[in-house]
């Protein structure tokens, strides 16, 4: 029997076949290239960036938005900000859609150790809907735990990481890493569970339209 | 001539309420037990001034009096034996005590005091029956009826009693009623024992009116009228005596006698809790500290549950061998009485925390209990996420401090740096209130800020600070603007600013703005 054959009969589970919680992110371009259509849920979702400012932020604030949607049925929850490198800007997540009254913004003592202990702790409470979190080093074990938490709770954690992890194994379900080309950002899927890896290139979100730029030149 | 002879009568029967001749109500036999301590205005305070009440000897104390402003002129509430011998009574003017006695010590009357006095007798009270009334501004009703047989008699009750007034006071005097009126009043004027309702209104009759702590117009008409004993007004037709003295005096006359239900405010002590657990030897191994902190905390909740009660913060001392404990202290957000939520406190503070010695002990002391709000769970969500946050937000603040974590908001301003606020729980509604609640004209102004500021480009990354740059146009290249924002001049920190969004060559999208004043460029935000 030929290799490629033997290979092709062997059933792989994809992503119509494991029914998982997504969040729609909000660009079609980059949902059709998820599994289930959009952030998986109850995970982590890697993202590594070098650098602030090239709509790392603008990427979630759909999903954020839906997110904290008020539903009567369910008690709202809040989404935590862990480490946050600047203030996030209560008037610009508004403009978003996002709710800022639902947003808790925590800053741990220094140590990677801290910040993962204050991840853990949101996100076994039950009370949040999701996790933002700025990570440089995390080892294995602890993400494999924070991942099982987040099946536990179906709370969704989104790790900002530096691109230089790239290499590092993760139990994350998602690892994108984020580039600025001249018309957009690109978001490189360099692993994704139940999916494949790929590129995609958002374009147009929070995206000023250049408006007549005068520059005061006196 | 017999319409006079009526109109002479000072209180007419009626017949309505003579043919209504009132029995005493029949209910669970109650005995009171009243405890009256005429000095307690001295007492507490010498008791305070370590004069020690507990040596027999009366010789060497010189006299002293506690006084009190009454309308303006200095009287004598309480003497002690020295004065009383030199013929100071209470109610004496201090003019007049400080003739007899020369060399008086007058102290002021400090009512909270007496109030603390009373409380904690009442406190230790509450060894001999559940029931305990604290009744200022110098008595105590305990009802012993329901302690009889746990103590076997009247006279073992009283003797645990006189044993504690002994230790704590010179001047007492208790006695037990069949009501807690009937109870006051006779240990007021020094009475027997009643332990039996037909007894009682024979002992009450010859009680003098002073007993009855009666306001002095009161009492000055009933002397007036010819009365002066309880018996004597209790003789009297009730409508008329309802009518010419008030109807709150036949009611305390009907309490007394039984006639009428007479209720008290129970007492009781404020708790707090505390326990020790000896390690059996000196150690800094936090697994061992948390057994025993299991093992206290196990004990706390117990007494909790028992009690119904919650506390809001606990302090756990580790004691070491020749320095003084090292204490943590624990502030809970609201009050509990859950085992798990405090052990998990203690945990992670152990985590973090180092002795700088080995402990050789570990003590736990509660705040003071209160009662406990148990609120409905929902049988199908375990944890609400309200309770969730809650805990979590304990947590979070116990390891990181209590800066270290809030909420945001946005506020409608036009400074950018002030467009948002930190937002810790509570401040929320104050803050909406504030800047809400006052006119239309406010409203018309908040909703016109935030219009105008969901046109505009937001960053959703803000600096903490404004940051100086080189605005150079080879590596910045300015996408958009300028949105010229002045603002503030009203409260001295007013801006004034041209502010632009730009790219670098890195694709980072800036926020920068340029200053009217210093024509000097800084960066203030990033389009994350």
């Amino acid at each position: 029997m030929e290799r490629n054959d033997w290979h092709a009969r062997v059933w792989r589970g994809t992503a119509a076949s494991i029914a998982r919680a997504v969040l729609p992110t909000g660009f079609d371009e980059l949902d059709r290239a998820l599994p289930g259509g959009g952030w998986p849920l109850g995970a982590i979702t890697e993202i590594l960036v070098d650098g602030y400012g090239i709509g790392e932020l603008g990427l979630l604030m759909p999903g954020l938005s839906a997110l904290t949607k008020a539903d009567s049925a369910k008690p709202r929850k809040w989404i935590a900000w862990v480490a946050p490198p600047f203030i996030p800007y209560a008037p610009a997540l508004q403009q978003h859609g996002v709710d800022v009254g639902r947003q808790l913004m925590i800053h741990p003592t220094p140590g990677s150790k801290n910040r993962l202990w204050a991840i853990e702790q949101v996100v076994r409470s039950g009370s949040s809907a999701g996790v933002l979190a700025w990570v440089a080093a995390a080892d294995d074990v602890m993400l494999r735990r924070l991942q099982l938490a987040a099946e536990d709770q179906a709370c969704w954690i989104v790790l900002f990481r530096p691109t230089d992890v790239r290499q590092q194994r993760t139990p994350a379900a998602l690892r994108i890493r984020l580039s600025q080309t001249p018309a957009s950002t690109r978001v490189e899927i360099l692993k994704c569970r139940g999916g494949r890896p790929g590129v995609v290139d958002v374009a147009g979100f929070g995206r000023v339209i250049p408006a007549a730029v005068q520059a005061s030149r006196s | 001539m017999a319409r006079v002879l009526q109109s002479l009568e000072l209180f007419a029967p009626s017949p309505r309420e003579a043919l209504r001749e009132r029995r005493p109500v029949q209910r669970r036999a109650q005995l009171w037990l009243a405890v009256a301590l005429p000095s307690l205005a001295l007492e507490c305070l010498a008791a305070a001034e370590s004069a020690p009440l507990t040596s027999s000897s009366t010789a060497g104390v010189p006299a002293r009096v506690a006084v009190e402003l009454d309308r303006g002129q200095p009287r004598v509430v309480a003497a002690n034996s020295a004065a009383a011998a030199a013929g100071i009574a209470a109610g004496a003017k201090l003019s007049t005590a400080l003739a007899l006695a020369a060399s008086l010590q007058v102290l002021e009357r400090e009512p909270p005091r007496e109030r603390e006095c009373l409380e904690s007798l009442a406190a230790w009270a509450e060894t001999l029956t559940s029931m305990v009334s604290v009744e200022p501004p110098d008595s105590l009703l305990l009802e012993v009826g329901g302690s009889l047989r746990l103590f076997g008699s009247l006279a073992a009750i009283k003797a645990a009693l006189r044993d504690e007034l002994a230790r704590r006071y010179r001047d007492f005097r208790f006695c037990a009623a069949p009501t807690a009126t009937a109870a006051l009043w006779l240990a007021r004027a020094a009475g027997d024992d009643v332990t039996d309702w037909r007894q009682l209104p024979g002992s009450l009759a010859p009680l003098p009116l002073a007993a009855t702590r009666w306001p002095a117009e009161v009492q000055s008409l009933l002397h007036e009228l010819g009365l002066r004993t309880v018996g004597d007004c209790a003789r009297l037709p009730r409508d008329g005596f309802a009518r010419r003295v008030g109807r709150a005096y036949l009611l305390e006359l009907d309490r007394a006698f039984g006639r009428s239900a007479d209720l008290r405010a129970g007492f009781s002590a404020p708790r707090a809790w505390g326990s020790r657990v000896e390690l059996g030897e000196e150690s800094v191994d936090n697994a061992i500290f948390v057994e025993a902190v299991e093992h206290l905390l196990e004990e706390l909740c117990g007494e909790l549950g028992t009690r119904q009660a919650a506390i809001d913060g606990f302090e756990l001392a580790f004691e070491h061998l020749h320095r003084p404990a090292t204490v943590e202290s624990f502030d809970l957000r609201e009050p509990t009485f859950e085992r798990e939520r405090l052990l998990a406190l203690v945990e992670d503070r152990l985590e973090r925390c180092r002795l700088p010695v080995p402990a050789v002990a570990v003590r736990l002391r509660s705040t003071v209990f209160r009662p406990a709000v148990h609120k409905g769970v929902d049988l199908f969500d375990a944890k609400p996420v309200e309770e969730g946050t809650r805990a979590l937000l304990e947590r979070l603040q116990g390891r990181f401090g209590s800066s270290a974590v809030y909420g945001l908001d946005a506020v409608a301003e036009h400074r950018p740096e002030r467009a948002w606020a930190k937002r810790r729980d509570g401040e929320r509604r104050a803050c909406r209130e504030s800047g809400e609640g006052n006119d239309a004209r406010g409203r018309a102004m908040q909703g016109a800020v935030s219009e105008w500021t969901r046109r505009e480009a937001r960053p959703l990354w803000l600096l903490q600070k404004p940051v100086p740059i080189e605005f150079r146009t080879d590596s910045l290249k300015l996408v958009s603007g300028p949105e010229r924002i002045e603002s503030g001049w009203w409260d001295e920190q007013d801006v004034g600013r041209d502010y632009y969004t730009a790219e670098n060559a890195r694709g980072q999208r800036l926020w920068i703005f340029r200053d009217h004043r210093t024509r000097a460029w800084f960066l203030h935000g990033l389009f994350g």
